[in-house]
């Protein structure tokens, strides 16, 4: 099953993403990435229901949170 | 054993402070955010709630919560990263080493420093401030409240007088978080430093800066780094994270101490800042009473009543009387309290003071021993 990830440069970052993802009623899961999967090296990132990725994406931009990309694994 | 040396730090520490350091130690054991594993994610859930505490008692962002090891990191940090090439820094007479030192070393660098005088008078205070600002001022550093005697400053009205003319306004709040209610947003703050271990009861290891929105996102960009090292993010980058807080929070955090911060901020929420303020104040007062009229003892700044009772007693040397306090089982702090600008302000000596600094702990009925020392010491 294809697993989505909305990727962060920063743990802190993606930890208020899945707080505020949370005052929605949007469940998601905190995860680490390894340096293949991102440009920068390690990351961080909020794994959500791929049925839900643009409305946490919406959710994440109204409320100025800075994530990277989304990566589907 | 009685202990007045709450200024130094605070003892004992609220039990629920203990219980989550050992259960952080055997539970949440991971380096926050380094690894995929659920012990180093605990850790990172741990160390951000406790972020989002600070955030929301002092007015700012979790996000822009930047732990140290101490006040004096946080304050160095918070001073030489927004610091120029050019300009002048404001510092008041009542500042800690730990502002007057990184200040000193900036001055060395090319930068100029003013110090105005902090009066027990509000409207005095003030206007010694605005006498020192010049058109070069680009930093204020205050310390809202000494850790030497009772004198604060009026912190909502230097915020304002800076916001006005774009200076950047540092507090350091060492001395009464905890036990004063500080709003960043209120008095215009731009970076808030204190340590957990003190009024905010956590243990020692762990200090914080909370810097304003005004550093937020991209803007974080700007300040310069103190320390480079691991972030947990963007490894194969050569330099810090472009946002707060990584960027300033260079290797391991202390976990442990960040939720033993987190466990003393409840606490401290929980009894209410007010609530300790007052009993703090009857504490002062009533030591204040004993020692102000008694002949052969001068109590420096009677008048302002707060945490901290700062005397001498004639003809006693302040590091022979904390000797003899000791011998009674009495904690006190004597000397210069790492803070010799008060002291040459107050004019208390070649040898400083004797300081007894109160807290939550401490019961008025503990002044009773406190005063038969200080009657034992008067020759």
């Amino acid at each position: 099953m294809t697993r989505c990830i909305i990727t962060t440069s920063t743990i802190t970052i993606a930890l208020h993403g899945q707080k505020i993802l949370g005052d929605y009623a949007v469940g998601s899961t905190l995860v680490k990435l390894s340096s293949n999967e991102t440009k920068q090296g390690c990351a961080h990132g909020i794994q959500v229901n791929c049925s839900s990725v643009d409305a946490a994406k919406n959710i994440l931009d109204r409320h100025g949170v800075k994530y990277t990309t989304v990566i589907y694994k | 054993m009685i202990y007045f040396d709450n200024a130094a730090t605070s003892y004992p520490k609220p039990p629920e402070v203990l219980r989550i350091i050992y259960k952080t130690m055997t539970e949440y054991g991971g380096n926050p955010g380094r690894s995929s594993h659920s012990l180093s994610l605990a850790a990172a859930k741990m160390v951000y709630q406790c972020r989002e505490s600070i955030a929301e008692h002092f007015g700012g962002n979790p996000e822009n919560v930047v732990f140290t090891y101490n006040a004096t990191y946080a304050l160095n940090i918070a001073v030489k990263s927004v610091a120029g090439k050019y300009g002048r820094i404001l510092i008041s007479d009542i500042e800690h080493n730990a502002v007057y030192r990184p200040v000193t070393a900036l001055t060395r660098t090319g930068l100029g420093c003013d110090i105005f005088h902090v009066s027990d008078n509000s409207d005095e205070t003030i206007k010694n401030f605005c006498d020192k600002l010049c058109g070069e001022t680009k930093i204020v550093v205050v310390n809202l409240s000494s850790n030497v005697c009772g004198l604060s400053v009026p912190a909502d009205k230097i915020g304002q007088l800076c916001r006005e003319r774009g200076i950047i306004f540092i507090a350091d709040a060492s001395q009464c978080a905890g036990s004063k209610n500080i709003n960043m947003e209120k008095c215009c703050i731009d970076i808030l430093c204190a340590p957990g271990h003190k009024g905010l009861m956590g243990p020692q290891g762990c200090g914080f800066a909370v810097f304003g929105s005004a550093f937020s996102g991209e803007n974080a960009a700007n300040l310069k780094t103190f320390a480079e090292g691991g972030s947990g993010s963007a490894s194969l980058e050569r330099t810090m994270p472009a946002f707060l807080p990584e960027r300033l929070e260079a290797g391991t955090l202390s976990t442990p101490a960040i939720a033993g911060l987190l466990a003393g901020l409840n606490f401290v929420k929980h009894i209410g800042v007010d609530e300790i303020a007052d009993h703090e104040k009857k504490l002062f007062i009533r030591a204040n009473e004993m020692l102000y009229n008694t002949n052969g003892v001068t109590v420096y700044v009677p008048q302002c009543s707060g945490s901290i009772l700062l005397f001498n007693i004639e003809g006693v040397l302040p590091s022979e009387a904390a000797e003899v306090f000791d011998s009674d089982n009495i904690c006190v702090r004597a000397g210069y309290h790492c803070a010799p600008l008060p002291h040459n302000m107050l004019k208390t000596g070649k040898n400083g003071a004797i300081r007894a600094s109160f807290g939550a702990y401490n019961r008025l009925s503990e002044l009773d021993s406190f005063y038969r020392v200080v009657k034992k010491l008067i020759k």
